[in-house]
């Protein structure tokens, strides 16, 4: 690394050289037993620069690939006159690293996904889920020319469970994630099939409006509008509806939304982001007041606003060495003002709709906060119970115009979901009036 | 790329195959008038593979050198896995696959890309009313040797390249968002002389501004060939990719071959030995010649995509479809371009035929659970008395397999395909995936809205 470096200042005005050597092991358990295990140990080197007024960047998989610096001078060249500003800023320690999950062995990865699959057992022999358990481990070193010199540690631990229909389709998926080892425990497990059993009896529902419940991972799809409306760039590009709207009212006043990328073992935890600005906890959202955006090194000027350490290297398909930094959530956290038990919160309802995952979060008029979201698992409320699976239903609204609808929200955090991704915790939230499309 | 160290790692303890690769991609970003991004990326890597248990056992890594490593830690986790998994037999191949593109993407230079670009952005940001012209070329080589210890050993060179524009426009508070794309196949020639497609795209984009929100509720909708293609790729596709059967024993009785399952005069195939799309490929991941495969014809189901452990579960014949984004991930059942073939009517008839109903034009993203589907539209036209009417927006569609693909009644005498590759599974995109359609009319289908 500091050889490479040390030949790119040569040839460059400014630069930032950033690695990332990744360990993974993923283990699959499909109809009852084990499909697969792989391994993976790869490396990614990014390399960005300022040359003759201009920046460039270029990637490669090896330490030894010098062309990694005529690549970015080559693509400085094409550029606007502009350039990066590399920083230096104090950095401080984030809890993201398990010892535990960096020692599980294979032999403990299978064994413990055998283990989730007898707690199943035990409950109910009928309902066999699809065991998925990942286990991550990265190394991540950025250095820069301004003097940035910074490395940390990340775990990952991720369980996803898929329990399936008569038919053999998907009916209840349930994620576990975060940067420590989590046990699945039998009350989460018998919660699950509970679930699933009221997938069983399968009923339409009318067109119209109903007090719907978002369930913590389906918040995802609605918090990725919000992640939209946020971002300081779209702010720029004078596409967020939120563009002027610091310090007014956007949402329920027992809301509060922030993006928390210090949260002590959060699977989005990290000391710095993927340009070194160090993670901040940042409140998006406070008793429903729009008190700020997420805001990128290149922003902070035009906004007269401080970076909040959120440029990661993904999209919302990917999370690849050659992805550019841009903004995107750590860890966003929903929180409510006196929350209620999950149970409570549909007890109390006379007849509305339960939303526990969606199809599209990644289509429709996102920037717009405009959503039209197939309802793939959800259940019907009838006196405060759940009644059976909804089919062939869509709910849709603006999230900007819903957020105002919030009346409760549950106090059990859910990783909340987006397509392949995940982007934060919610609690389960419901929302008065919500529009749905039915039989 | 010198295969000798690949083929020293494979030993005779089960099944074993490598693939490595090199890939190159380049990248061109532009907003409006401006360049966001150059990119020339080198990436190279391995994948390895054991079946010597009841699973594969599998590793990616970088370096050639640690080729062997890689086939060693396959084995130890195959051996994991209690059983004894069989796979369905394939030819031996030996082969050299080279690109022959007519124009070769990588003889033109950046500065001609990035001017190409450029204009078309700077050409949809001056239709008034346009907030921001995005635009993207990328360009994806790939040279991948696959060996494996039953003798096969393939060197094949692939390459895609296009463009994708994302227009927005802009009145008051109000936005709206299309796409377009060219290319999508190893050749440049597609992307030259689109003015007038790109100058029509921006304008739709902002005739939607002025377009009514549509309502919620069930239609009959005409779908274009990329709606049309996007529909099938949810609706059916996803469920045809025969991975599916090993999750589920109940999933084979639902997709017992045989069963009628469409309306009669619905036959999709799925063909990635059609050159030029985005889906078309000569080998899969696991050295097999992919094959052009009816999945349903006349209604009836009657085939599936399928990778070596897919075909041996069911007893079925290998279609070579395994295919993975990269080095870094394992090969799934994906599809190649997947089609609905073309039907007896004329556009013209379709709409003269609809006495109340939608048409719907534009892809923009679809998702599917197996038995549910959704998929989104750039937007559409209302269609009254047979006549095409006033602009709505906002439209993204809901279906089930097992109702929609029956009611699909009318079906247009023309096949297109998406320029636009493209399609997600298990964490991996895929952007040579292709998909298309004719014309086709659906009856009921659920759209979501206020």
């Amino acid at each position: 690394m500091e050889n490479l470096f040390k030949k790119v200042l040569e040839k460059c005005d400014g630069a930032e050289l950033y690695k990332k050597d990744e360990y993974k092991t993923q283990l699959t358990i499909l109809n009852g037993s084990i499909q697969s295990v792989k391994g993976h140990k790869t490396l990614g080197i990014s390399l960005r620069i300022n040359k003759d007024g201009r920046s460039g960047s270029a990637v490669a998989t090896s330490l030894e690939d010098e062309s990694i610096i005529d690549r970015a001078i080559l693509s400085s060249k094409y550029q606007k006159e502009e350039t990066l500003t590399f920083k230096n800023l104090p950095v401080e320690e984030v809890k993201c690293y398990d010892k535990k999950v960096a020692d599980l062995t294979i032999d403990e990865i299978k064994n413990e996904g055998l283990r989730i699959l007898d707690l199943f057992k035990s409950v109910n022999a009928e309902v066999i889920p699809d065991v998925y358990i990942y286990r991550t481990i990265e190394y991540l070193h950025i250095v820069n020319s301004a003097g940035f010199d910074n490395q940390y540690k990340k775990t990952g631990y991720y369980i996803l469970l898929m329990t399936k229909s008569k038919q053999g389709f998907i009916a209840v998926t349930h994620r576990v994630k975060a940067a420590k080892f989590i046990e699945l425990s039998l009350d989460d497990v018998k919660l699950i099939i509970e679930k699933h059993l009221a997938t069983e009896n399968r009923v339409q529902v009318a067109t119209g409006s109903y007090p719907v419940i978002f369930s913590g991972s389906a918040m995802g799809a609605l918090m990725t509008r919000l992640l939209s409306g946020v971002n300081a760039g779209n702010v720029l590009k004078n596409i967020s509806p939120l563009e002027n709207k610091l310090g007014e009212k956007i949402a329920s006043d027992i809301i509060t939304i922030r993006d928390n990328g210090r949260l002590e073992y959060g699977f989005g935890s990290c000391p710095f982001d993927d340009e070194g600005t160090p993670t901040k906890d940042t409140y998006l959202i406070e008793k429903g007041i729009l008190k700020s955006y997420l805001v990128a090194a290149s922003a902070e000027e035009k906004l007269k606003m401080k970076a909040t350490g959120n440029s990661f290297k993904r999209t919302i398909f990917s999370n690849d060495i050659e992805d550019q930094p841009s903004i995107d959530s750590s860890n966003f956290v929903i929180e409510g003002a006196n929350p209620l038990p999950d149970a409570e919160l549909i007890k109390g309802i006379k007849k509305g709709i339960y939303v526990d995952a969606v199809m599209g979060t990644h289509t429709g008029n996102i920037p717009a906060g405009e959503y039209s979201l197939n309802v793939s698992a959800g259940y019907l409320i009838e006196d405060g119970k759940f009644v059976g699976k909804v089919m062939d239903v869509m709910v849709a609204g603006n999230i900007y115009e819903d957020m105002l609808k919030i009346k409760e929200v549950a106090t059990k955090p859910e990783v909340m979901n987006v397509v392949f991704f995940t982007m934060g915790y919610s609690p389960a939230v419901l929302f008065d009036g919500i529009s749905v499309v039915g039989s | 790329m010198d295969a000798k160290l690949l083929l020293k790692s494979l030993g005779n303890d089960g099944y074993q195959d490598i693939r490595f690769e090199a890939l190159t991609t380049t990248t061109v970003k532009v907003k409006n008038d401006e360049v966001k991004e150059v990119s020339v990326t080198n990436k190279k890597g391995g994948h390895a593979r054991a079946l010597c248990g009841g699973g594969f056992g599998s590793f990616s890594f970088n370096k050639l050198e640690d080729a062997p490593q890689a086939i060693a830690e396959s084995i130890a986790f195959s051996r994991l896995i209690p059983g004894n998994k069989t796979l369905a037999p394939v030819p031996v191949v030996v082969d050299k696959v080279l690109l022959k593109p007519s124009i070769d993407p990588r003889t033109i230079s950046i500065e001609e890309k990035k001017n190409l670009l450029l204009k078309y952005c700077t050409l949809a940001k001056g239709v008034e009313e346009i907030a921001v012209a995005e635009g993207e070329y990328y360009e994806q080589y790939s040279q991948k040797v696959f060996v494996n210890n039953e003798g096969t050993h393939i060197e094949q060179e692939q390459l895609i390249c296009g463009m994708t524009f994302s227009i927005t426009s802009k009145r008051d508070g109000l936005t709206q968002q299309t796409r377009l794309a060219f290319g999508g196949s190893d050749s440049f020639e597609d992307m030259y002389n689109k003015e007038e497609e790109v100058l029509k795209k921006a304008q739709i984009t902002v005739d939607l501004l002025s377009a009514k929100p549509i309502k919620g509720g069930k239609y009959d909708v005409i779908l274009d060939h990329e709606v049309g293609g996007l529909f099938i790729h949810e609706a059916f596709g996803h469920l045809s990719e025969a991975d599916n059967l090993l999750r589920s024993n109940a999933l084979k009785e639902t997709m017992e071959l045989g069963k009628e399952f469409a309306t009669p005069i619905l036959n999709v195939i799925d063909d990635p030995g059609m050159t030029g799309y985005p889906g078309s490929y000569i080998y899969d991941d696991e050295g097999v010649r992919g094959k052009k495969t009816y999945l349903i014809k006349d209604g009836i189901l009657t085939g599936r995509l399928h990778s070596r452990e897919t075909a041996s579960h069911v007893g079925e014949e290998v279609t070579g479809h395994a295919r993975a984004k990269n080095y870094e991930f394992n090969p799934l059942v994906r599809m190649g371009n997947i089609y609905i073939d073309k039907g007896p009517h004329s556009f013209e008839e379709m709409i003269a035929a609809t006495k109340d109903g939608l048409y719907l034009f534009g892809s923009a993203g679809g998702q599917t659970t197996g038995e549910m589907f959704t998929f989104a539209v750039q937007g559409g036209y209302v269609i009254k008395d047979g006549e095409i009417k006033e602009m709505v927006r906002d439209i993204v569609l809901t279906g089930n397999l097992f109702s929609t693909l029956k009611n699909i009644d009318m079906i247009c005498d023309n096949i297109d395909m998406r320029k636009r590759g493209g399609c997600g599974k298990d964490g991996q995109i895929l952007i040579s995936s292709g998909n298309g359609s004719p014309f086709m009319r659906i009856k009921s289908m659920a759209i979501g809205g206020k």
